[in-house]
């Protein structure tokens, strides 16, 4: 279900969360890349960005190559400094 | 565009810029989602986006040159790839490229100052070569005249004649009011006017109502004017002494109009 990017990241970020409180480590720097399908919406007078990881990965005639996301998530304090 | 997208979104997609600005915002909101979560459920702000890179599949086009991009859809083999990456930026770093705002007076940004007198598509392209207001459309046809700003603009240049002569009508851009003890004739206020056209040496005669009002400063492109106390907020015709009359009201933030000799 497509729904806001922030959103999406919000669940990674829940993700983990949890496997740091399961598994009782701490994780210091994580690195993903995900097939993500991409919408922009006009909604409330401005621009929204919908997205939502692709079920499948798989490269074929329908799906040639899908859009990827690749985040780089750290450790604490250094998102003081992001704008 | 495929049946499955949004109705409100356009066929060309959206334009590049907004969807940047479409990207930051959604990620301010998770970074400031995670800040919070971290803050009320008393957990370490375990992490943070430090990076993200977007490999986007879409469709480009230009249109009135505007860049417009189009996510691909299912079925769309034929997209452009578009690299995008974004990491992790300062105070200090978007300080120091960021525009400055707050020094610009909205009475005389472009649609303000000139009205009727530009479209919006005209707007556009002057802000394109950053001009967003009167101000800086004078200056820059100081520097560059109005050939180059046509040019770099692409706006004909008949339109772009017309909207300078509008921006260079005068303006009334500070009134400071001061004790002159000149007793009640005079008010003690100090009207600043901006009047590009303006040169030194040149007699400027400003007139209310056929009485004429003190004019106590005077440099290339602005004067300073004493009016009576009642004068201010009255139509003042100024007359440049060569040949060119206008005509603006004695109160803050006025852009005058040029009237026929």
């Amino acid at each position: 279900m497509l729904r806001e990017l922030s959103q999406l990241l919000d669940e990674l970020h829940d993700g983990l969360v949890a496997i740091e409180a399961r598994d009782g480590m701490r994780l210091s720097h994580v690195e993903m890349t995900l097939p993500i399908d991409i919408q922009p919406v006009f909604r409330d007078g401005g621009c929204v960005l919908l997205a939502d990881f692709t079920r499948s990965s798989e490269v074929n005639a329908w799906i040639a190559t899908p859009s990827r996301l690749t985040l780089a998530w750290t450790g604490g304090g250094d998102a003081e400094s992001h704008a | 565009m495929s049946a499955q997208l949004p109705p409100l979104l356009q066929d060309a997609g959206v334009p590049f810029d907004l969807f940047i600005q479409a990207l930051t915002e959604q990620l301010d909101k998770a970074q400031a989602g995670m800040a919070i979560k971290a803050r009320l459920g008393k957990l370490p702000l375990t992490f943070a986006v430090k990076e993200i890179s977007l490999d986007l599949r879409a469709f480009v086009q230009i249109l009135d040159d505007d860049i417009y991009l189009r996510p691909a859809g299912p079925g769309e083999t034929e997209a452009s790839s578009i690299k995008l990456q974004l990491t992790t930026i300062t105070k200090p770093m978007i300080e120091e490229n960021a525009v400055d705002y707050s020094t610009e007076d909205p009475k005389f940004s472009l649609r303000e100052a000139l009205g009727d007198q530009i479209s919006e598509v005209e707007q556009r392209q002057l802000e394109r070569i950053g001009v967003r207001t009167v101000q800086q459309l004078n200056e820059l046809k100081e520097k560059a005249g109005t050939d180059v700003i046509a040019r770099l603009s692409r706006m004909p240049v008949n339109r772009l004649q017309q909207a300078l002569m509008r921006a260079a009508a005068p303006r009334v851009t500070r009134v400071t009011h001061a004790d002159s003890g000149n007793g009640a004739a005079a008010s003690g206020a100090r009207l600043h006017l901006t009047a590009p056209g303006l040169r030194a040496g040149r007699l400027l005669r400003v007139r209310v109502a056929g009485q004429s009002v003190d004019v106590v400063g005077a440099e290339d492109g602005r004067i300073v004017l004493a009016p009576m106390a009642s004068q201010l907020g009255c139509d003042a015709e100024v007359d440049f002494g060569d040949g060119n009359i206008a005509h603006v009201q004695l109160s803050e933030g006025q852009l005058g109009q040029w009237s026929r000799p």
